[in-house]
Parts: C-alpha cells; structure tokens; sequence
C-alpha cells in the first residue's frame, strides 16, 4: 500500500504539469459548464433546463478525467516505455495500475468539486440536495469509467491514436448519455444504446442527488449497473492489457 | 580455464540460468533455443545481430515474455509465475533498450520516485553521481540529452542495490567518454559482486568488459565461453607482422619445421605476415633468429583473434544457414 502512495503521488504531478492535457480533461468540462450556463440561462426553460445541463456536465467530468485522461495517459506512458519500467520494480503491475486510479480518483473528485462551486457561485444553483449520495455516485462513477479507460486502452494502438480514439467513444457517449438533454428524445435504437452504457446511469444518478429524487431506476439498480461495467472494464483490462508498445509484441508482465 | 567448456557452468547457483529457451513474439518463434548463465561478480554479455533473439531472451528473463520452452531461473526464482517476478523485481535492475521515465518529472524526481519504491534505496546522491547526473538534478527529463537518459536509465537500475543488472544496450548514443564512463560504473558493479547480463552491438565493449559471453543468431545460441575460448573453437588464428628495416639482415625463407603457421616472407626478406593458430612456436623462432644475428624486433606486431573476428565468422555462418 505504501508503494502504491508513493506512486499516485507522482502520477498527480505528472498529471498536473501536463498543462494541455489538464486544459482537455479538467478545465475544459468547467469551461463549458461556464459558457453553456451563461447561453442557457437567458433561454426558455431557464433554472431547470440550467440545472439539468449542469449535472449532466458534472457527470460528464467524472468521465472526462477518470476515462478519457487515464485511457490517453496509459497509452502514451505504454508508448514511451514507462509502464515497462516501473513494472520492472518492485510496484506490482497490479500496484501501479492501482496508483493511476487512485491518482485519476483525487483528481476527479477535485473535477466535481471545482464544478459544483461553479455551479453555484457562478451559475447561482443551489448547493447539492443530497450530498453523501452524490459523493457515492461519484465514486461508483470514478471506479466504472476507469476500469473502462483501463479496458479502452488494451485496445489502443498507439499513444498518437490514444486522443482520437478515446474521443471517438467519449464524445458520442455525452451526447447520448443525457448529458445535455433528456435521451427520450432520440431515436430509439440509439435511446436503447445509450440507456446501456454507463455514463447515463452515473447521469441518472448525479442529476438525482444533486438535484434531490430518486433516479428513474432506483439508486440500487444504476449503481448494480456501473458496478457492472466496472468488473467488465476490469475483466477486458486484466485480459489483454499490454505493458509495451504493440510494435513491442511483449506479453503481459 | 577449460575454454571449451562454459565458464560458468562450474559454479554453483549462478544469479541467472537459461537453458535450452524458446520463446515467441507473436505468432513469430523469436527465441529457438538459447542457453547462458551469470554468476555473481560477472558481466556476461549476451551478443547477436538484430532480430537474433536477444531481447526477447531478456524478456522472458525479466517475466515480459513467457517461454514456450527451456527452463529460466533468475535468483533462484521462476520468472513465468507471478510470485516468482515478484521476488526477481525486488532485487533486479534493469535498463530496457528504449528506457522511459515520465518527461514531466526532475531528474531528481524521477530517481526519488524509483527510490521510493525499492525496498533498500540507493542514497540519492549515489545514484546521481554513479549515473555522472549530479549537474542534471534539477532538469526535467524532456530536456535531457539521448546520452543523459541513458545515464538516467543506468540511475533508476541502481535504485536499489541490484544483485542482477540487465542491460539492453546501455552505451547506445553516448559519445566515447561517456561510454567509458558507464564501463567504469558497470567494472565497479561487477567488482562488487553484481551480476550483469549485457546486450550490445559494440563488440569492443563486449570485449573490454565481459568475461564471457553468449553469441546468439537466429534464435539459437552458437558460441558461449571466454572470447579467446571461442576464437580458438573456430580456429581463428593470431596474425604476425614483422617488418624489418633496410639495413637489417634479410629473414631466411624457411624459419624450420616447428612453426605451424601460414607464413610469407616478401620484401626481400624485411617483411613477414603469419598466421597462427597458437604464435609462441613462430615467436620462439623469431626470438632465437634475432639473438643470432645480433637485431632486435622492434617491428614485430602479434594480434590475436578478436571478438570482432570470432563473431562475424559465427553470424555469418548462422546467416547462411537462415
């Protein structure tokens, strides 16, 4: 455990001297939390259709950081023989992966802090209604994305592909993950596929504690669904997880 | 030494033994059957064109590569089980041949990072100095040299008292004093009593640091021992060059019966070139001959076979087979 510390600490500053890679993955779900609250709130609809769009984004940035940022960071420190060299100490695979995640969840919770004070300081929502249980979707949320950041970056090529592939899954994600908008709006097939993947359900259940309810499913049932995707994530992580470039051909450590 | 014989097989647990390996990349048999072993104190050098197998040999030693066959024992652990990597990364050190280290983090960063992770860290400012980046502490890795990364990689494989150093080709891209530098560090690890498994394509640092080594080609392991034990092995043989001044007395054609040597005598008697697989008889002539008349052998030049010479007879016989 100690190692394992001693890691997730230098992976939080490799993470936050990588200005662009901060830009894309932290600050870039408050800006657009920032402009899409100025846009929304002279429209129709106004407090409401503000706080739908602001705890979609909320949720939005667990995913943005835990998923998006790690799947990109692994592919590239895969690329550029990091993982093989800290493989080759005493870190365990299992450690470093560990310290990834544990870096990626310090930073995505601070993602979600920073958010729901702007939010509210500058967005004038109120302060979340139900607290523990945003705080426990949050992490459910942290634990599914990252397991499938994990997973998506078993099947990344290269660390140059890693930006446009994780981008090509990530975006479409947010857009039919109800995110911005309720999902009963799109077609069905693609309703049908966004219902099933787990950034609606992470939605469901941010939209809900923040806003106060319960989530169209019950909290147990979208939380048994991220817990899911997360063993899958872990399953199709564990399985075909690479500690060298492909053009490498080394087998798992 | 018995030269025929493998110098290490005598003695008893060696840090690392590999024996009759094969291991695959792919769907591609890399690795046929390769088989060497480091003793404590040694440096070991693992040699073979590219693609010849090396690196996924030390891969599997390393427990990045699994073996199709053959048995792995790196201090006294199986590398294919999970318990076994475990104990073998506690006390290895490895410098992969394309290290990598975060670019973002200090040099010292970076080595406190590994420090931290070692269960007996190497004093910081030891590895700094054995890795010659004292005056680099403070640069981010991004900015360093190719040569100054290579000393980082050589710092972080010292973090933690290695008994077995594995180096891929670590002098890669250093300029000539750096790589004598880094000899120097890898003599004293040696001298301490590490181990160190060696790739390299620089055959003169195989040569000036190695006592023995392990041609591979192919796949397949086609000479180990001592350096002169192979080229003897092969028959290479030792080249003799006299070159005798004008004024000298003329060599007599024949130099007798004793001397088992190709040998010619030109320039009117003030040259000759042999070659031979054992010099002392020739020598001894030459020796006597000098005594006789009364003029030393100020131009006499004897160079016995190098590793050079004994490797390319070796890879290229290995070529011809592929």
């Amino acid at each position: 455990m100690g190692r394992i510390l001693h890691q997730a600490r230098y992976e939080q500053l490799v993470f936050w001297r990588n200005r662009s890679g901060v830009f894309f993955t932290f600050v870039f779900p408050v800006m657009l939390l920032v402009l899409l609250g100025l846009a929304l709130g002279r429209g129709d609809g106004g407090p409401e259709r503000l706080e739908f769009v602001a705890t979609g984004v909320i949720a939005m940035g667990v995913a943005s950081v835990a998923f998006q940022a790690l799947a990109i960071a692994v592919a590239y420190h895969r690329d550029m023989g990091i993982l093989k060299t800290l493989v080759a100490t005493p870190l365990s695979p299992g450690g470093l992966v560990a310290a990834k995640v544990l870096s990626v969840g310090i930073v995505t919770l601070l993602e979600v802090a920073v958010l729901v004070v702007v939010a509210v300081v500058v967005l004038g929502i109120a302060l979340p209604a139900q607290l523990p249980a945003l705080l426990a979707a949050v992490v459910v949320g942290i634990g599914s994305m990252a397991a499938l950041g994990m997973a998506v970056a078993t099947r990344i090529p290269s660390g140059e592909a890693a930006p446009a592939l994780t981008n090509a899954i990530y975006l479409p994600l947010v857009f039919i993950s109800g995110v911005f908008f309720p999902i009963d709006g799109l077609p069905r097939a693609i309703e049908a596929v966004g219902t099933a993947l787990p950034l609606h359900h992470l939605v469901e259940l941010v939209r809900a504690s923040y806003l106060g309810g319960t989530p169209a499913l019950g909290w147990g049932m979208h939380h048994a669904i991220l817990v899911a995707w997360t063993v899958a994530g872990i399953a199709v992580a564990v399985g075909g997880f690479r500690w060298e470039p492909r053009y490498a051909s080394g087998r798992d450590a | 030494m018995d030269d025929a014989q493998h110098p290490t097989e005598a003695a008893p647990d060696p840090l690392l033994a590999v024996e009759g390996l094969a291991a695959s990349r792919g769907s591609v048999r890399a690795v046929r059957d390769v088989s060497l072993t480091v003793e404590a104190g040694q440096v070991h050098a693992l040699l073979g064109p590219n693609g010849a197998g090396k690196t996924t040999t030390l891969d599997v030693v390393l427990g990045f590569c699994a073996a199709d066959a053959g048995t792995v024992r790196v201090l006294g652990h199986d590398p294919a089980t999970a318990t076994g990597r475990r104990a073998i990364r506690r006390e290895i050190g490895m410098v992969p041949q394309e290290g990598g280290h975060y670019p973002y983090l200090s040099v010292r960063e970076t080595l406190e990072m590994h420090r931290g992770l070692r269960d007996r860290p190497r004093p910081l400012g030891e590895m700094l100095e054995l890795a010659g980046l004292a005056h680099r502490a403070g640069r981010r890795v991004r900015s360093l040299s190719g040569g100054e990364r290579r000393r980082l990689d050589l710092a972080v494989a010292l973090a933690g008292y290695p008994r077995l150093l594995v180096l891929d080709e670590p002098t890669t891209g250093f300029d000539p004093a750096a790589r004598e530098a880094m000899w120097e560090v890898i003599r004293g690890l040696a001298a301490d009593g590490r181990g160190v498994l060696l790739t390299t394509h620089y055959l003169e640092e195989a040569q000036q640091l190695s006592g023995s080594v392990t041609v591979v080609a192919a796949g397949a392991t086609v000479a180990s021992g001592s350096s002169d034990g192979i080229a003897r092995r092969l028959g290479l043989r030792s080249r003799i060059v006299l070159e005798l001044p004008p004024d000298a007395p003329r060599l007599p054609p024949d130099l007798g019966p004793d001397v088992e040597a190709d040998l010619e005598v030109a320039g009117d008697g003030h040259r000759l070139e042999a070659l031979a697989a054992d010099p002392a008889p020739l020598l001894a002539v030459l020796a006597a001959w000098s005594r006789s008349v009364g003029h030393p052998l100020d131009g006499l030049e004897v160079r016995p076979p190098s590793l050079e010479d004994s490797y390319r007879v070796l890879t290229a016989t290995k070529d011809g087979e592929r």
